[in-house]
């Protein structure tokens, strides 16, 4: 709602207040720390402040503003970002900033979330409706039938019609090249279309309303679906904690972790898990690791940590295959360390949707205990 | 029962930790003497809180990654008198707002109360979505525990992290697991207030707008996670 509201203000605030302004841009410029692809449409927001103010005088307060929040606040954040990370960047911008190695990390990483998607129905009508796995079962994760509004338009009304236009054009054409076709990553353009409809003369406005309202009813009961998951796993769980098992994705799996590990330990894992009382240590970076030096950097990784136990989903340790997105094959230097199997369990899946759906689907962990002393090469 | 009185407790906490930062924008709001609509200007004095917080964190873990683990404990005693003693200072105001706001404004729309009131309801829950699990509300659990997330080869979706995960160390000393999507409920609710205050003389098409957004079907996964998503778009 940040950038959507500073987009607001940009269009219907006529009067121009320092102070207002330096609140206004600070926030702009904060929301690319928080979740970096919000740096696009930063960017064009940016543009159309700078286009309703074209004032000189303007022009350089605002700029003193922005070297103000870069100095004391961007450039610590990327600071920090460095220190942990590498990078003060996300990984759709490493790939390109990354110039010695044509394959590395970033890029695979950065690759695997723009083609995340969890749809069968292709761009861009995808955006509208889920169908995937020959279900519907996902169907609210789509922006609906709201964009139908746009044919009983009678007469635009809006003075930043161009403006509007321009901002949807250009964000579109940017999250269609860097960023994930789903959903989530259109709700802030389809957000600022809406803004046509706000100001708009409506044909049969009474008729839309119904039909918009069909898709509210629906949007309300999967709210009515969610709200029981919350409800029972927080506050009517029973000592066995049979909600959460039930609901919430791997607790059950962690909980008889924490029992057999104990806490404060390094263990290895396919993913790791907020309800987990150890280090986890994931081995899903082999899907995205590309070359030799990463792989060194990751075995590395394990030996300086004192890692303790493995964790093999559904197979046992030997019979792992692990394969980056390229196709190339790793080999498994898991097995050679732990080599002592302590024991095997299982599960039913969690899932949020089981309130509604049946899920039936098993999961069978085994366990490992590292040999001590043994080095990952 | 004492997991369950546990949870309650820390559902309270997140609750009296909103108001605080509400009470916080709102007397920020007052002492520059701004003009542009309360409500909108609450949910950006909130970021900027946010952020500035999580700022703060950040330039502590690049100096000392223990410091949260070491000092969590002394950090939870004196929140939670400051956000306490906020509480009792601002509750006759309290009182007299929540009479006003309800008779002006909430239930004369039934459906945008409807679905606030659910929002609210999903919003009290500890955290269930795989994201959060994964990675949003697991980095801060990692701090916590005195860990060293110090690169990636752990959990590469902490490459995807941002300023809102470091500051969610904050609600998690205090045992809160929700509050971003307590955040998100917020943020809604005076969205709709600014909407209403802002665009309600002229002829716009109020009803509608709200009805095609509180209606997208995606909203219910970006509202109800504890992600920041819907806070920034």
């Amino acid at each position: 709602m940040i950038q959507f509201l500073t987009f607001i203000y940009i269009l219907y605030n006529e009067s121009f207040s320092k102070k207002e302004y330096s609140i206004i841009i600070t926030a702009l410029v904060f929301t690319i720390t928080f979740k970096l692809n919000f740096i696009l449409s930063a960017i064009l927001i940016f543009i159309t402040l700078l286009y309703k103010n074209k004032n000189f005088k303007h022009l350089i307060f605002i700029f003193k503003i922005c070297l103000i929040i870069f100095l004391f606040f961007l450039l610590p954040h990327f600071v920090f970002k460095t220190f942990y990370f590498d990078s003060p960047f996300p990984p759709f911008l490493n790939q390109f900033l990354d110039f010695g190695t044509s394959e590395n990390l970033y890029h695979s990483f950065s690759n695997e979330l723009k083609d995340w998607k969890k749809n069968s129905i292709p761009f861009p009508l995808g955006l509208f409706i889920n169908y995937f796995n020959g279900s519907f079962s996902s169907v609210h994760n789509s922006l609906g039938i709201g964009i139908l509004s746009f044919i009983f338009i009678k007469k635009i009304n809006t003075n930043n019609f161009k403006i509007i236009v321009f901002f949807l054009i250009g964000i579109i054409s940017l999250n269609f090249l860097f960023v994930q076709q789903t959903p989530r990553f259109y709700f802030l353009p389809y957000l600022i279309s809406l803004l046509i409809i706000f100001e708009a003369k409506i044909k049969n406005q009474s008729f839309l309303k119904k039909i918009i309202f069909i898709q509210y009813i629906f949007t309300l009961l999967s709210m009515l679906i969610l709200a029981p998951v919350s409800i029972s796993t927080s506050f009517l769980d029973n000592k066995m904690n049979n909600y959460k098992k039930e609901f919430i994705f791997r607790y059950e799996a962690f909980q008889k972790i924490n029992e057999i590990v104990g806490e404060d330990q390094f263990i290895i894992v396919d993913v790791p898990n907020y309800y987990s009382k150890n280090f986890e240590i994931s081995t899903m970076i082999l899907e995205y690791i590309s070359n030799e030096q990463e792989l060194k950097n990751y075995k590395n990784y394990l030996n300086q940590n004192d890692v303790s136990y493995f964790f093999s989903v559904n197979n046992p340790i030997e019979k792992n295959i692990y394969i980056n997105r390229n196709g190339i094959k790793f080999d498994n230097f898991f097995s050679k360390c732990f080599e002592e199997f302590i024991e095997k369990f299982s599960f039913e899946a969690a899932n949020r949707k089981k309130i509604l759906f049946n899920f039936n689907k098993k999961i069978t962990y085994y366990v490992y205990k590292k040999t001590k002393g043994c080095k990952f090469d | 029962m004492i997991d369950n009185l546990n949870i309650l407790l820390s559902t309270i906490n997140s609750l009296v930790l909103l108001y605080f930062l509400h009470s916080s924008a709102k007397l920020v709001i007052g002492s520059l003497k701004l003009t542009f609509s309360k409500s909108f200007l609450n949910i950006f004095f909130i970021f900027i809180f946010i952020s500035f917080l999580s700022l703060i964190f950040q330039i502590i873990l690049v100096f000392d990654y223990k410091f949260f683990f070491k000092q969590k404990e002394n950090i939870k005693i004196l929140s939670l008198i400051i956000i306490y003693l906020n509480l009792i200072y601002c509750i006759p105001n309290i009182c007299q707002n929540i009479k006003k706001k309800i008779t002006n404004f909430s239930f004369n729309k039934i459906w945008i109360t409807t679905f606030l009131i659910l929002v609210f309801v999903c919003s009290l829950g500890i955290v269930n979505d795989a994201d959060s699990l994964i990675y949003h509300s697991k980095i801060s659990k990692v701090v916590l525990a005195g860990f060293p997330v110090n690169y990636f080869y752990d959990n590469p979706h902490y490459l995807l992290i941002g300023t809102y995960e470091i500051f969610n160390i904050f609600p998690e000393i205090l045992n809160i697991s929700n509050f971003n999507a307590l955040l998100n409920f917020y943020v809604l609710l005076f969205f709709i207030k600014f909407i209403y205050e802002k665009f309600s003389e002229r002829n716009y098409n109020l009803d509608l707008f709200l009805l095609l957004l509180i209606s997208t079907p995606v909203i219910t996964i970006l509202i109800t996670p504890q992600k920041s998503f819907f806070f920034l778009c």
